[in-house]
């Protein structure tokens, strides 16, 4: 046999002494590596859209946004109303959640006015008809250092006659 | 701060990659591996600094980089128990003109390619080889009988 190079231990080198494992290891963390594009084509990291909606006597409210979003990213959120009877000062209030670490780039159509109610952010969206249905666009894009859980309720109003309620909450991956 | 994180988050990443994917696969570059190391290489500058054009920005990046390369340079260094790990060990493959099938087939590596090698450094036999080695690196040393 020819001599054994330097540095080389048989046992360890050729023979894999101690590193039988090592193998299932690396196979383990190729199929983790692997799990994470699988994982995002199930929308696990955002962006596809999906819909909310809640009802009530005087007026339904859907909303179409993402609940997964990742920094950086444009996204829409597009809420619908239609109302059931005469909705006189339709007002849509949002969690601060909808803006903290986002920027919004389009509200439109633009709401008649614009304030806040209790820490909460409200659009004021006028007079919307019997039988009419009210879309409202929103475009934003994510700050890339907004990341987390955040809060993003949104409740719609007749003037301050509460009227219905959509719960939801956006996740953002650094 | 944000960007140092995420600076150690991706070093940290690639570095895992680079361990788990195979040596072969990182030594050699054909024309593929080439135009995906430049789609790696921008998805991660994406990823890393975003909207960031700033100078500062591109110091932190290339700071904490710089710190974490000899960060891992100096652990391998001082804990020889760590340096499987974070380097990986060589691998015997051919021994006295015998291929050890074992070995090769947990590296990926055909005969063929442990012949390209040998070739390469004026072997042309099988039986002319004593030790065939994959390093850490990823190539094969070949060293042939006396």
């Amino acid at each position: 046999m020819a001599a054994i190079p330097d540095g080389i231990v048989l046992k360890r080198h050729r023979d894999l002494e101690g590193r039988r494992n090592h193998a299932w290891v690396r196979r383990t963390l190729i199929v983790l590596v692997g799990l994470v594009p699988l994982l995002a084509l199930f929308n696990l990291f955002g962006q596809r859209p999906h819909l909310a909606n809640a009802q009530s006597a005087k007026a339904d409210l859907e909303l179409y946004a993402p609940g997964h979003l990742r920094g950086g990213l444009l996204w829409e959120a597009r809420f619908t109303m239609t109302a059931h009877p005469d909705l006189k000062d339709a007002r849509l209030e949002r969690d601060k959640g909808w803006l903290e670490g986002m920027t919004a780039n389009t509200i439109e159509p633009s709401p008649v006015g614009e304030g806040s109610h209790d820490g909460k952010l409200v659009l004021d969206l006028g007079h919307v008809p019997v039988g009419q249905r009210y879309i409202l666009f929103m475009q934003f894009q994510v700050n890339p250092t907004n990341v987390g859980r955040r809060p993003q309720n949104v409740r719609l109003y007749d003037g301050d006659t509460f009227l219905t309620t959509i719960h939801r909450r956006v996740t953002i991956f650094p | 701060m944000d960007l140092a994180i995420r600076a150690v988050a991706l070093f940290g990443f690639v570095y895992l990659l680079t361990r788990i994917i195979g040596r072969r696969e990182l030594s050699s570059m054909e024309p593929f591996d080439l135009i995906l190391l430049i789609v790696i290489g921008d998805a991660i500058q994406q990823g890393l600094t975003q909207d960031d054009y700033s100078v500062t920005g591109a110091v932190i990046v290339i700071g904490t980089f710089a710190v974490l390369q000899i960060l891992v340079s100096y652990l391998s260094y001082r804990l020889p128990r760590l340096r499987p790990a974070l380097d990986g060990e060589p691998i015997v493959v051919v021994q006295d003109g015998q291929a050890i099938e074992k070995n090769m087939k947990r590296e990926r590596i055909t005969l063929g390619e442990v012949m390209v090698e040998a070739r390469l450094q004026q072997v042309s036999q099988l039986d002319d080889i004593a030790w065939a080695v994959l390093e850490t690196s990823g190539k094969i040393s070949i060293i042939p009988k006396q």
